[in-house]
């Protein structure tokens, strides 16, 4: 007779309020009256859907390399591109470049679809701007989700 | 102390991927950080559920961040999985005692292993047992720890891993001679 010992799932919400916590990056999340199915779609389109999120973000191209792993070629409205490397998967999203990170998540709920964003600068900042630019980019997120919600309408 | 790797075959992944994640992950590769967390969820899922319950999900959460975020600590990245269940089961026993999880000990002893007590209500026997109590049913039935890591693993004595196991068995036998 086997037992069935109860098992504690980690979903896709959870997964980055983890990278939340070990990067330092402010993460938000709201629930959208929309259903799951229509919402990561459009979030996991990343072409269409950063420079959504991001004003910053002119164009984005997704890249797969000969070694199977998956880029997003951004280029900014200032000019500069940056490479993303990307794992993408279902209701999850993590993306990191040399100077930033960025994470989506979403699951379904009861009410609709509940929907994670962070997005931020990567590793250990000098001293004294982490405080100043957490309210920033957790104000960034809120707009960003904002964001996401209109695309999701009009998609 | 060398924590023992854990038992069960599918807990660890087969290709060893998550050893050469470890220095990449203490460097600061939030790619390597993030696939660590996923190949590490399962295996602390199963440690925390059965001792947390019903707050399985935040004690694996808590001991995810704790695990993830202590890494630069870790100075020999072969000894991940044995690290992370000292700390999984630490957060569990804590998320349990704060949720109120724990129980008056209504079932003192612990079942022994292949109890049919066990096989038929899990969740059950889990109810009955305090934290501490499941976190060494979980170690030795789940994780297939002998009496000896057992013991290293919660800090406590050999002997009071041996009694309660004793008390256990005679326990369970009587119970299902009735």
């Amino acid at each position: 007779m086997t037992t069935n010992w109860p098992t504690a799932e980690l979903d896709p919400l959870r997964r980055l309020e983890v990278m939340a916590a070990v990067t330092g990056v402010t993460m938000v999340d709201r629930v959208l009256p929309t259903a799951y199915e229509r919402v990561w779609p459009v979030a996991a389109d990343l072409e269409r859907s950063m420079p959504a999120l991001i004003t910053d973000i002119k164009q984005a191209r997704l890249r797969t390399t000969p070694t199977g792993r998956s880029e997003l070629w951004v280029r900014t409205h200032l000019g500069p591109r940056a490479r993303f490397d990307v794992a993408l998967d279902e209701g999850w999203c993590w993306c990191q470049s040399r100077l930033w990170v960025c994470g989506l998540a979403a699951v379904s709920t009861a009410e609709g679809t509940r929907f994670g964003f962070l997005a931020g600068p990567r590793g250990r900042l000098p001293r004294g701007l982490g405080p100043v630019l957490g309210p920033v980019t957790e104000r960034l997120a809120h707009r960003a989700v904002r964001r996401l919600e209109a695309a999701v309408r009009e998609a | 102390m060398t924590s023992p790797e854990p038992a069960a075959a599918e807990d660890r992944p087969e290709s060893m991927r998550w050893l050469a994640l470890v220095p990449r992950a203490q460097a600061g590769d939030t790619m390597a950080i993030d696939e660590l967390v996923a190949l590490l969820a399962p295996y602390v899922g199963r440690i925390t559920g059965p001792i947390a319950m019903q707050d399985g999900p935040d004690a694996a959460q808590e001991a995810l961040i704790s695990i993830l975020t202590g890494l630069r600590q870790l100075d020999n990245p072969a000894a991940l999985w044995g690290w992370a269940r000292t700390i999984a089961v630490r957060e569990a026993i804590r998320t349990a005692k704060r949720a109120h999880v724990s129980v008056a000990n209504e079932l003192a002893d612990l079942p022994s292993p292949g109890d049919p007590e066990l096989a038929v209500d899990v969740q059950d026997v889990l109810r009955r047992l305090s934290p501490e109590h499941r976190a060494i049913l979980v170690l030795r039935d789940v994780e297939g720890l002998d009496e000896q890591a057992a013991s290293e693993q919660m800090a406590v004595a050999l002997g009071t891993v041996k009694s309660r196991l004793h008390r256990a068995r005679r326990h369970s036998r009587k119970a299902w001679e009735r």
